[in-house]
C-alpha cells in the first residue's frame, strides 16, 4: 500500500508546483493605474459594487460642478464610461488564463479487467495513471507564457485607455469650437439681420429697389439656416461628448465657452521618437508579444522530441492475485516527426510578431510626424492669425469707419467688412481647434504627454473683436 | 503810376521781376503818343509764384524745371504731383508783347517731356510737340525755346510728350503776356489756373487713369478754404484770367456783378461782343479774361458753377441717405460696430460738422470744410472769395466783411 501512498504523495507535490492557482478580483488592475497616471496624470477606477465606488461617483459631481477643462473631461470619461469598464472585465477573463496555464492535465487513470472464460480463476486487473510528460515539465514556463500574456493584455488595455482619453479630447475641443464658432455666427448673423433692416428703411424710403433689398434678405436667410445647422451640429457633438462621458443628459454640466489659445510655450519636440519607444503602450505589447514567442520557440525546441510523451504508473494484478506496480513511460520514436513542424510554426510566429513589432514602430514614427506636423502648422497658422489677420480685419474695419464717416463708402459696405471680420474671427479659431486636436493626437502619438520646458500653461484665447476700442476721436483737429 | 501797394501783396521773387517789368514797360511808355494809359500792371497770382527771368543775349530768359513735387492741397492733404519749379501749377511767366523770350527746359522728370506754349503765335519748331516738332527731352536733359512775343493775353504750357499722364498729374502753368501798353486800366489783375484731379481717399498721388469721376478740384493748385482770398478795393476794376487745362468745362460763377469776357486764348474780344454774364465758361483747353468794376463791397463769391466742383472727395457709389430713417437700426448697428453714426437722413450739411470731429482716411480732405462768421460755409474745391472793401490799407485779407446795418437778412 506505502506505494499507492507514493502516488498520492506525488500527485499532491505536482498540484503543489503548479501552485494554489486562484482568481484575484482586480488582478493586473494596479498596473494599468499606474502606466495611466505616468502618462496621463489621471486616475481610473475599476468599479465594481465596492464602498469606493460611492467616493468615484462623488468625484464625478465635484468634477460636474464645474466648467468642463479637457482634462476633467477625460477623468470623468476614464471613471464613468461603461465600455471602459467592460473594457476592464477583459483583464478579469485573462486572468483566468493564467490561472488555467497553472494548472496541470488531469491524468488519465485507465483500468482494465480481464475476467478468465472459466473459472475459477479470478479476473486479471490493469490499471495505468498516465500523465501528459511535457505537461508536467513545461509548467513552469507555460506559467511563463500566461504571465507574459497577461501582462501583454495589460499593456493593451492601458493603450486602449490612452486612446480613449484622446477621443475623449478631441470630442471636447469640438464642441468647444462648435460652440463659439455658434456664438459668432450669432453675431453674423445679427449683422445681417441688421444690414437687412437697414435695407428695409433704404426701400421704404424709395432709396434702393427691391432687387437690393432682396438681395440683403437672401443674404440673411441663408446666414440664419446656416446658424440653425451649426446649433444642430454643437447638440450632436454634445450628446457625443456625454455619451463618452457616460452621462446620461447635456443640460447638467457645461465646458467653457471659448477654446485656450495656442500657449506660447510649447512642448520640448525633441526625440518624440525615443518618447514614444519610452512611452507607447501598443509597442510594449506588441514587444511583450515577441518575447512570448521567442521563449515559446526556445521551448518547443528544448523539448521537441519529447512532444508525445507519457509517463505514468502501470499496476496489474494477475490473475492468480500476484500484484505489480511500476513506473510506465511512453515515448515517441522521432523517426519521421522530430517535432519540425511545432518548431516551424513557433519560429512563424516569433516572426510575424517581430515584423508587426517593426511595422508598429514605423507606423509609431510617421504617427508623430504627421501629428507634429498638424500641430506645427495650425500653430503658426493660429499665431499668424492672432499677429496679422485678425488686426488686419480689425484695421479694415476702422479704415472703413473712416471712409464711411467721409462718406466715401455706404453702411452696407461697411456692414460687410465687419462680416468679414467675424468670419476671420472663425477661421482663426478653426486653426486654434485644429491646433488642440493635433496635439491630442500627438500626445497619443507619442503615449502619453508631451514634455514642456518650463511652464506650458495656455494663455486666455485674446479678446476676439476689439469693441470697445473708440473708432473716432471727438474733438479733433 | 505805380501803385505801391502792388509790391507789397506779391512775393519777393514775382516783386523783383515786377521791377523790371514795370521799369521796361515804363520805359515803353514814354514813346508812347497816349500817355494816358498807364503801362499794363503785374498780374497778382493768388498762392502761386512767378518764375523769374534775366536777359540773356538780347532774351528775357526763364529756366523751367519739369520735375516731380509735394503739394499741399489744403492742410491736411500733400500730393505727389509733378510740376514746374516745385509746383503745380508751375510759376507763372509774364512777359510784354514784343519781348525776345528764351524758356529753358530742364526735364528732371524720368520719362521725357517737352513744353507746349499754347495759344502762342510762334514759330512751328517751337511749338514744342514731341515727335512732331521737336525729338521729345529725355531725363537730365535742358531744350531752349526762343521766340518773339507777337500778341498779348492770357496763355498757358503744358506737356506735349505723354500728355495725358502728365497733365493729369499736375505740369501746367500759366503764361500772361502783357500788351505794351495798358488796353483798360485794371487795377487788380488776378491769374487762376483751374484743375481737377482724381485722388483716391487715402492715397497721395493723382490716377491719371480716370477719365470723368474726378474728386478735387483747384485753383492754382489749393482746395477751399486754403485758397487765398482775392482782395480788392471798392470801385477798382479787376481782371480774372482762368486757364482750364483739365478734362472738363468749368463755369465759373460770381456772386455781386456783373462782368464781362474780354478775351480768350484766341485774343481779345470785340467789345460788341463782350456780353455781360455772370458765369464764364471756361473750356477745356482755354483761357477766359473776365473784367468788372467791383463797386460793391462785401464778400463775394467766385466759383465753379458745378456744385459737386465745390466739394471735396466723396462717394460716388454709396447708397442715397436721403429721407432713410435709421433711428430704429442705428443703435443696433452701433452695437455691432462701435462708432457707427447714422448720417445723411435730411440731408448731407452735417457732414461739414462730422468732417471736424470724425477721422476720415488718411490724406483726405472733408467733403465740405471751411467756416464763415455764421457759420460752417460747407464748400470746399473751386470755391473762393473776393473781399471787396472801401477801406484798404493794403491787399492783405480784411478778415470777413462787416454788413451795415440793415443789410443782413431777419429772421420772420
Ligand atoms: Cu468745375
Amino acid at each position: 500500500m506505502s506505494k499507492i501512498h507514493s502516488v498520492l504523495l506525488l500527485a499532491t507535490s505536482v498540484s503543489f508546483i503548479t501552485g494554489c492557482a486562484q482568481i484575484q478580483p482586480k488582478a493586473g488592475f494596479e498596473q494599468v493605474e499606474q502606466m495611466i497616471s505616468n502618462r496621463l496624470n489621471q486616475q481610473i477606477r475599476w468599479v465594481q459594487n465596492s464602498e469606493e465606488d460611492l467616493a468615484v461617483q462623488e468625484q464625478i459631481k465635484q468634477l460636474l460642478s464645474k466648467d468642463l477643462s479637457a482634462d476633467s473631461a477625460v477623468q470623468i470619461a476614464l471613471l464613468n464610461n461603461k465600455n471602459l469598464q467592460a473594457r476592464y472585465e477583459s483583464l478579469g477573463i485573462a486572468q483566468t488564463e493564467v490561472v488555467r496555464a497553472g494548472l496541470l492535465k488531469n491524468p488519465i487513470f485507465s483500468f482494465s479487467a480481464k475476467f478468465p472464460n472459466e473459472p475459477p480463476s479470478s479476473a486479471s486487473l490493469e490499471f495505468d495513471l498516465i500523465g501528459d510528460f511535457l505537461n508536467l515539465l513545461m509548467l513552469p514556463a507555460r506559467k511563463k507564457f500566461a504571465a507574459q500574456q497577461f501582462e501583454q493584455v495589460q499593456l493593451e488595455l492601458a493603450d486602449q485607455v490612452l486612446r480613449f482619453a484622446t477621443k475623449v479630447k478631441k470630442h471636447y475641443f469640438r464642441l468647444q469650437f462648435s460652440q463659439q464658432s455658434v456664438a459668432v455666427l450669432h453675431e453674423i448673423v445679427s449683422v445681417y439681420e441688421v444690414s437687412f433692416d437697414l435695407a428695409k428703411e433704404f426701400y421704404t424710403a424709395g432709396n434702393i429697389d427691391e432687387l437690393q433689398l432682396l438681395r440683403e434678405q437672401a443674404l440673411y436667410e441663408t446666414t440664419r439656416l446656416q446658424l440653425a445647422q451649426n446649433t444642430l451640429t454643437v447638440s450632436a457633438e454634445k450628446e457625443t461628448l456625454a455619451q463618452l462621458l457616460g452621462l446620461n443628459n447635456t443640460q447638467l454640466w457645461s465646458i467653457p465657452s471659448s477654446l485656450k489659445a495656442v500657449p506660447s510655450v510649447q512642448p520640448d519636440l525633441n526625440n518624440l521618437a525615443q518618447l514614444a519607444i519610452e512611452q507607447r503602450l501598443d509597442l510594449a505589447a506588441a514587444g511583450k508579444q515577441v518575447e512570448t514567442f521567442a521563449s515559446k520557440l526556445g521551448t518547443t525546441r528544448n523539448w521537441r522530441l519529447l512532444a508525445d510523451a507519457e509517463f505514468g504508473i502501470t499496476g496489474e494484478r494477475e490473475r492468480d492475485g500476484a500484484g505489480s506496480i511500476g513506473p510506465a513511460l511512453s515515448l515517441a520514436i522521432p523517426i519521421f516527426d522530430q517535432g519540425q513542424t511545432e518548431i516551424a510554426e513557433a519560429n512563424a510566429y516569433l516572426r510575424k510578431s517581430e515584423h508587426t513589432l517593426s511595422a508598429l514602430v514605423l507606423e509609431v514614427q510617421s504617427e508623430i510626424r504627421l501629428a507634429q506636423q498638424k500641430m506645427l502648422a495650425s500653430q503658426m497658422m493660429a499665431q499668424r492669425y492672432q499677429s496679422t489677420i485678425i488686426p488686419l480685419q480689425e484695421k479694415i474695419v476702422r479704415l472703413s469707419l473712416q471712409q464711411y464717416n467721409y462718406m466715401l463708402l455706404g453702411a452696407f459696405d461697411l456692414l460687410t467688412s465687419r462680416q468679414n471680420e467675424m468670419r476671420v474671427y472663425q477661421d482663426y479659431i478653426h486653426a486654434v481647434r485644429d491646433y488642440w486636436i493635433a496635439r491630442a493626437d500627438l500626445e497619443q502619438a507619442v503615449g502619453g504627454n508631451l514634455r514642456f520646458e518650463g511652464t506650458g500653461m495656455p494663455q486666455k484665447l485674446p479678446e476676439k473683436i476689439s469693441n470697445d476700442q473708440p473708432m473716432q476721436q471727438h474733438g479733433g483737429h | 503810376m505805380l501803385n505801391r501797394r502792388h509790391f507789397l501783396s506779391t512775393t519777393l521773387l514775382a516783386g523783383l521781376t515786377t521791377l523790371f517789368t514795370n521799369t521796361k514797360a515804363a520805359a515803353d511808355q514814354s514813346k508812347k503818343i497816349f500817355s494816358s494809359n498807364s503801362p499794363p500792371k503785374p498780374v497778382i497770382v493768388s498762392n502761386g509764384r512767378k518764375l523769374p527771368w534775366e536777359i540773356v543775349n538780347g532774351a528775357k530768359q526763364f529756366h523751367l524745371i519739369a520735375e516731380e513735387c509735394e503739394q499741399e492741397f489744403a492742410p491736411g492733404m500733400k500730393v505727389k504731383c509733378w510740376g514746374y519749379n516745385g509746383s503745380t501749377p508751375g510759376p507763372i511767366i509774364e512777359a510784354t508783347e514784343g519781348d525776345r523770350v528764351r524758356i529753358l527746359l530742364t526735364n528732371n522728370l524720368k520719362e521725357h517731356t517737352t513744353v507746349h506754349w499754347h495759344g502762342i503765335f510762334l514759330p512751328n519748331g517751337m511749338d514744342g510737340v514731341g515727335g512732331l516738332t521737336q525729338p521729345s527731352i529725355k531725363p537730365g536733359e535742358t531744350y531752349a525755346y526762343e521766340f518773339t512775343l507777337r500778341q498779348h493775353g492770357t496763355f498757358m504750357y503744358h506737356p506735349h510728350a505723354d500728355e495725358m499722364v502728365q497733365m493729369a498729374v499736375g505740369m501746367m502753368g500759366m503764361f500772361i503776356i502783357h500788351p505794351k501798353e495798358q488796353v483798360t486800366n485794371v487795377d487788380r489783375d488776378f491769374a487762376i489756373m483751374l484743375h481737377e484731379w482724381a485722388i483716391h481717399p487715402g492715397t497721395y498721388r493723382p490716377d491719371p487713369a480716370v477719365m470723368l469721376d474726378f474728386n478735387i478740384f483747384t485753383m492754382n493748385g489749393k482746395v477751399f478754404p486754403a485758397i487765398e482770398p482775392m482782395v480788392v478795393k471798392t470801385g477798382e476794376r479787376v481782371r480774372l484770367r482762368l486757364g482750364n487745362l483739365s478734362m472738363d468745362q468749368h463755369p465759373m460763377h460770381l456772386h455781386g456783378f456783373a462782368f464781362k469776357v474780354t478775351a480768350t486764348d484766341g485774343g481779345q474780344i470785340p467789345a460788341a461782343g463782350q456780353w455781360p454774364q455772370t458765369t464764364v465758361p471756361v473750356p477745356v483747353g482755354s483761357t477766359r479774361d473776365v473784367e468788372f468794376i467791383a463797386d460793391e463791397p462785401g464778400d463775394w463769391v467766385f466759383h465753379c458753377h458745378k456744385s459737386h466742383h465745390t466739394m471735396n472727395a466723396m462717394g460716388h457709389d454709396i447708397p442715397n441717405t436721403l429721407g432713410v430713417d435709421q433711428s430704429e437700426v442705428s443703435q443696433r448697428i452701433q452695437s455691432l460696430l462701435p462708432g457707427y453714426m447714422a448720417m445723411g437722413e435730411d440731408g448731407m450739411a452735417e457732414h461739414a460738422m462730422h468732417g471736424k470731429h470724425m477721422t476720415g482716411p488718411e490724406n483726405t480732405l472733408p467733403m465740405m470744410m471751411g467756416d464763415g462768421p455764421f457759420g460752417p460755409i460747407e464748400m470746399g474745391g473751386m470755391f473762393t472769395v473776393i473781399k471787396v472793401r472801401d477801406q484798404l490799407s493794403n491787399y492783405d485779407d480784411p478778415g470777413w466783411y462787416e454788413h451795415p446795418k440793415g443789410t443782413l437778412p431777419k429772421k420772420w
